[in-house]
């Protein structure tokens, strides 16, 4: 399933939506796209995860990068809406204890604090 | 090959290992898997498991360039195996080191996967490319 990218914005918050698989062949894509989205400091940034059936290696990867540099900017990084497939992927590698994984975008963006939180 | 013990059933796949040709193989090779009666979450941890083998081949056999690969599926009365095959510059996966866990910088962690999702992960010896066969019982289907 080829991957596609849908931005939007939310008051203060940047919200990427991601449907298709993450993978070797998708995850250049997606770095590329969220090292844009992680141009200025202290970005709020969601990325909805619901419509991921599969993700691999490269693709936890390109999440453990995009957190390091969201935690050297100063910026929060929310994971919402994660599939059973995917979510059990970030379990094997103990990152569901390391990312803020929200069960759906209001919950992320109250986390994040934001003016959107009662959408 | 290998085993006297007879497969319940055994598939042979050989293709390049480009993105839409790894696709039709994961179509037919659920097939395969469900017709075993393989768990949907079962079905998606080989797919992990042999994704990251196969992508092994592509970044470091071959260079990053499509090339052929070749996969014996078997299923055997207390167990399934997937040998997994390619043709280009040897690599051993058996001496990637683990990665912390949880990750502290990406990478390492696709032959960590292959190593937590099966059994058993033993190198076959081959004058020429890389040779892997993967190992899950049936019996041991919660790991």
């Amino acid at each position: 399933m080829a991957m596609k990218l849908q931005q939007r914005q939310k008051a203060d918050v940047k919200i990427l939506e991601v449907s298709g698989d993450i993978d070797f062949y998708s995850s250049p894509d997606l770095r590329k796209t969220l090292h844009k989205l992680l141009e200025k400091e202290k970005t709020k940034l969601l990325i909805n995860l619901k419509k991921v059936p599969y993700i691999d290696s490269s693709g936890l990867a390109t999440f453990v990068e995009l957190l390091q540099k969201t935690r050297a900017q100063k910026g929060s990084l929310i994971l919402a809406e994660l599939t059973e497939t995917v979510k059990g992927v970030f379990q094997i590698a103990k990152l569901d204890s390391i990312f803020q994984l929200a069960s759906s975008d209001e919950e992320g963006l109250s986390w994040l604090g934001s003016s959107t939180a009662s959408l | 090959m290998g085993s006297k013990e007879k497969p319940i059933a055994e598939k042979n796949f050989e293709f390049i290992a480009t993105k839409d040709e790894i696709e039709q193989f994961w179509v037919r090779m659920n097939f395969f898997l469900q017709e075993a009666g393989v768990s949907v979450k079962e079905q998606s941890n080989f797919r992990l498991a042999i994704s990251e083998v196969l992508t092994n081949s592509v970044r470091h056999s071959y260079k990053g360039k499509p090339g052929p690969v070749k996969i014996i599926f078997f299923n055997y009365k207390d167990r399934l195996e997937f040998w997994i095959r390619d043709f280009g510059i040897p690599f051993d996966l058996m001496k990637v080191p683990d990665p912390d866990i949880p990750p502290t910088k990406p990478g390492g962690l696709g032959v960590f996967f292959v190593k937590q999702l099966m059994d058993e992960v033993m190198p076959i010896e081959e004058a020429e490319g890389n040779h892997m066969k993967l190992v899950k019982y049936k019996k041991n289907k919660e790991k």
